[in-house]
């Protein structure tokens, strides 16, 4: 899905915006211009000859975004994970970094909803977009959801590693799929690796959260 | 990371414009999941970063009169959950259900699954300069080899690590490419190089081109396809082999077969040879063991991977059974 325009890093409509894209290209006088490239071709769309290709970084860029609820504005490199500015910079330690290459889901959020490796995604890749974290589950009270409930009743942690990106493939599960069965469940996980092999008391959680059962 | 710019181009032209066709310098970026590990693992330190994303009109599925027409941006997710494909193309859709992880088909593309790196995991270690980065040695060759390929070994012995390349070629897709020059098509199975004619890449873009488009051309309505893979874990994880099997059925015979194994090559490997074999006969038990006992011909295991000949046997004999109960 093309990022809507206004959304794009860099760029704020907000008037009293510090960095503005416009003043920050000037600034880095980056801006490539694509005209004049192949002439006469089907390749430029509409108006799109004239184009100024707007070029930011390396250094911090202001973007925007929605975090658990809430807004959230800073200012990040362009080769900053979305895992680095959770972890690092917006002190939200949940999501665990571990392979820091897709390969092992402890770093799960969701984006928009879906289940996201963070440490794959570039956080300039969040701008306008909703993000939520394992922190982002339990209600401003501190209470448990369902869904965290059911991991603490079913013993679905040992090490506890992996849990938090566990728990968020299973929240999008959920809200795609309201009433997964095991298969479901399994396809659910496939991407989270738990080395202490708590994938069974998953499955019951996932389903007792599900009000499928597996109830205790 | 590495730090790098990012230019954010809204249209093909721009996008083409700043990518300019210094790869080494410049690279296009689409979900990054593939393009980031390369990065930090210093396999590529681009000092600028092409996004994609913004670009208008790459991440549509379209209906048209040539087939089902497929952006280069398309998520995986949305394209594993796209009716027409599971219908129109079953081989494809078969082989993204088992494409990486949810979190990661969430976020990478169409393009991207096609354009990745080789997994070698000499080519994705920084302090082995093998031939794929330009150096003089395959060192999979006499080294650690059980995930390499069984055919075509002699430059460099990477498989070819996209799930849909085989497929796509199977289901005779084509790729529509646009580079400063304009636009082209090339058929899947000439996308896809083997290192003999190029060891530093895996497909026949040139520097500073892009793939925007794939087009499935319609299926005959009495083609049967299948993708069947293996490997080491149930959840997810690459393919040590796989098979894509077209069979177009005249009455009970094969008219026509296209079988193309993936993961034993640099490059999806087409068997005309299994393809006629098939053609012209009956698809049943005598037919499946003769086809499936000549699979691994021509093979040249390394000395880890004879295993994968038995798994060439193995998925084959798989997807001709599936064939042969859904023609019941
Ligand atoms: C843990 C793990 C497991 C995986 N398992 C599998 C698997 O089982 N099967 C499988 O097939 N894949 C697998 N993958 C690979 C995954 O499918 C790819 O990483 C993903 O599809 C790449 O898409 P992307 O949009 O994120 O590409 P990016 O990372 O953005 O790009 C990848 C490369 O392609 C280039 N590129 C991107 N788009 C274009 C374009 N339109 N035109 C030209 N060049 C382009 C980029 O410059 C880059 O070099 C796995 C990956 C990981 C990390
Ligand atoms: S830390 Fe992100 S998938 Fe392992
Ligand atoms: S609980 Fe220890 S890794 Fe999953």
């Amino acid at each position: 899905m093309p990022a809507d325009r206004d959304d794009s890093p860099g760029r704020e409509s907000n008037q009293n915006a510090a960095i503005s894209r416009r003043s920050f290209l000037k600034g880095t006088g980056l801006a490539v211009a694509a005209a004049g490239v192949a002439p006469g071709r089907a390749l430029a769309g509409p108006g799109s000859d004239q184009e100024e290709v707007p070029v930011f970084g390396p250094g911090p860029v202001p973007i925007r975004f929605e975090l658990n609820g809430e807004e959230v504005r800073v200012e990040v490199e362009p080769a900053t994970t979305l895992l680095d500015l959770l972890r690092d910079r917006l002190d939200l330690t949940g999501s665990k970094r571990v392979c820091d290459r897709g390969s092992c889901g402890a770093c799960t959020v969701q984006v928009n909803g879906r289940a996201v490796a963070s440490c794959s995604i570039l956080a300039v890749d969040v701008t306008g977009q909703k993000v939520r974290t394992i922190e982002g589950l339990s209600s401003a009270e501190g209470e448990l959801s369902p869904l965290q409930q059911a991991f603490v009743d079913h013993d679905a942690l040992q090490c506890g590693f992996c849990t938090p990106g566990m728990v968020m493939s299973c929240q999008a599960l959920l809200e795609r799929n309201p009433k997964p069965d095991r298969p479901a469940i399994a396809a659910g996980i496939a991407g989270n690796i738990c080395r202490c092999g708590t994938y069974q008391n998953v499955f019951e959680a996932v389903e007792q959260a599900s009000g499928q059962g597996g109830g205790k | 990371m590495r730090s790098f710019k990012m230019a954010q181009p809204r249209s093909l032209a721009g996008a083409l414009a700043v990518l300019g066709g210094d790869d080494d310098k410049v690279r296009a970026l689409a979900g990054g999941t593939d393009l980031l590990g390369l990065i930090k693992d210093r396999i590529a330190a681009p000092e600028m970063l092409v996004n994609l994303k913004g670009i208008d009109g790459l991440g549509e599925i379209t209906e048209t009169a040539r087939g089902l027409e497929i952006g280069a941006l398309v998520k995986l997710a949305d394209l594993a959950e796209d009716a027409r494909l599971r219908v129109g193309w079953p081989a494809i859709h078969q082989s993204l259900l088992e494409t990486a992880t949810p979190q990661l088909r969430n976020v990478g593309t169409l393009g991207g699954n096609l354009c990745q790196r080789p997994r070698c995991w000499y080519f994705r270690n920084e302090h082995y300069d093998c031939k794929k980065k330009g150096g003089t040695r395959c060192f999979a060759h006499d080294g650690e080899n059980e995930y390499h390929a069984v055919y075509g070994n002699g430059i460099c012995c990477i498989v070819h690590p996209s799930n849909l390349a085989g497929p796509m070629i199977a289901q005779e897709a084509i790729i529509e490419v646009a580079g400063p020059e304009g636009r082209r098509e090339v058929t899947a199975e000439a996308f896809f190089t083997s290192p003999d004619e190029d060891v530093l890449r895996e497909n026949q873009l040139a520097p500073g081109e892009l793939v925007v488009r794939v087009i499935l051309p319609p299926a005959s309505p009495k083609a049967r396809s299948v993708y069947v893979e293996t490997r080491e874990r149930q959840s997810f994880d690459w393919a040590l082999c796989g098979v894509s099997v077209v069979l177009t059925m005249a009455d009970q015979e094969i008219e026509a077969a296209r079988v193309v194994f993936n993961a034993v090559a640099p490059v999806p490997l087409r068997r005309h040879d299994l393809e006629g074999m098939l053609e012209g006969r009956r698809l049943n038990e005598a037919t499946v063991d003769k086809v499936c006992l000549a699979a691994p011909l021509g093979a040249n295991p390394l000395e880890q991977n004879a295993y994968k000949l038995t798994l060439m046997k193995a998925v084959l004999r798989r997807a001709l059974n599936r064939l042969k109960e859904s023609a019941r």
